[in-house]
């Protein structure tokens, strides 16, 4: 019994001490919404999220997608997608990428973003791609105010 | 006497099957590359073996049942508590490491393993 409960310790000490530097690893890890850009033209809009991926631990990592979901007074407008599994946006160790998710809204919702107020809000997450230990996902909303503007 | 051996093989075993606990919940950070790929399996091993372990120390099955149940009930709050070192810690970040569903398969896992327990100290019984 002491031996399997020495291999044991053993198991969880090596397990816990990966697990806690993966955490440390997550925890530098940072994605935030900057801002939003609504534009239109030929009444067809176009929203513009500024977002901001910050890996200020020593892995590299990359994202290999990422999903916006833009809402406007509590209402949801449009979402998109962005697979880049073929070739992931990289993270070097250290780095920080300031990357714009466009979403263009479809002529079933001009009228909402026509018509809404100035209370959007976006969702915008993603999947992680840690080293041993796979995909993760990322998520941050936030309130920010809009930027309308004609092109 | 008795009931001291007792509780030291429940705390023991208690301790072994945390450490597979933890490496079923966090395969990829497992050492050993066995563990990794097969992580239940040692778990459903683990289990058999502690009920085999604590049936040969206690003198009738229900006693090695309840003994059984304990070391994995020990177990897996020592696993949780690993698990939630970096909230304790204050290192948890915007990210989960942990998925949810490695800690419900390792909940229901504690659930299937009393019975497979219970066929350890049955066999730990009879030697």
């Amino acid at each position: 019994m002491g031996a399997l409960a020495v291999c044991g310790i053993a198991l969880t000490w090596a397990t816990a001490g990966d697990y806690l530097g993966a955490s440390t690893v997550a925890a530098k890890f940072q994605s935030s919404v900057q801002g939003i850009t609504c534009s239109e033209t030929n009444s067809e809009y176009k929203i513009r999220i500024d977002v901001n991926l910050t890996n200020g631990s020593e892995w590299d990592l990359s994202v290999t997608s990422m999903r916006s979901i833009v809402y406007l007074d509590g209402q949801y407008v449009w979402g998109h997608n962005y697979d880049w599994t073929g070739n992931p946006l990289e993270l070097p160790r250290g780095s920080t990428n300031d990357i714009v998710l466009e979403v263009e809204v479809p002529h079933t919702k001009t009228d909402v973003v026509a018509t809404g107020g100035n209370a959007w809000s976006i969702r915008v997450s993603g999947l992680l791609d840690m080293p041993r230990l796979g995909t993760k996902l990322f998520v941050s909303k936030a309130q920010v105010p809009l930027e309308r503007g004609n092109d | 006497m008795e009931r001291r051996e007792i509780v030291t093989g429940v705390i023991l075993m208690g301790i072994f099957l945390c450490g597979l606990f933890t490496c079923q919940a966090l395969p990829l950070l497992a050492p050993l590359k066995v563990v990794q790929e097969y992580g239940t399996v040692f778990l459903f091993l683990g289990a058999v073996v502690t009920g085999l372990l604590l049936g040969m120390l206690t003198p009738s099955m229900e006693k090695g049942v309840y003994a059984g149940f304990a070391s994995i009930v020990l177990g897996l709050a020592l696993a949780g508590l690993i698990l939630a070192l970096p909230a304790l810690l204050g290192i948890a970040g915007q990210l989960g490491v942990v998925s949810t569903l490695a800690l419900e398969r390792a909940l229901i896992l504690a659930v299937i393993l009393t019975p497979i327990s219970a066929v350890g100290v049955f066999i730990g019984n009879l030697i």
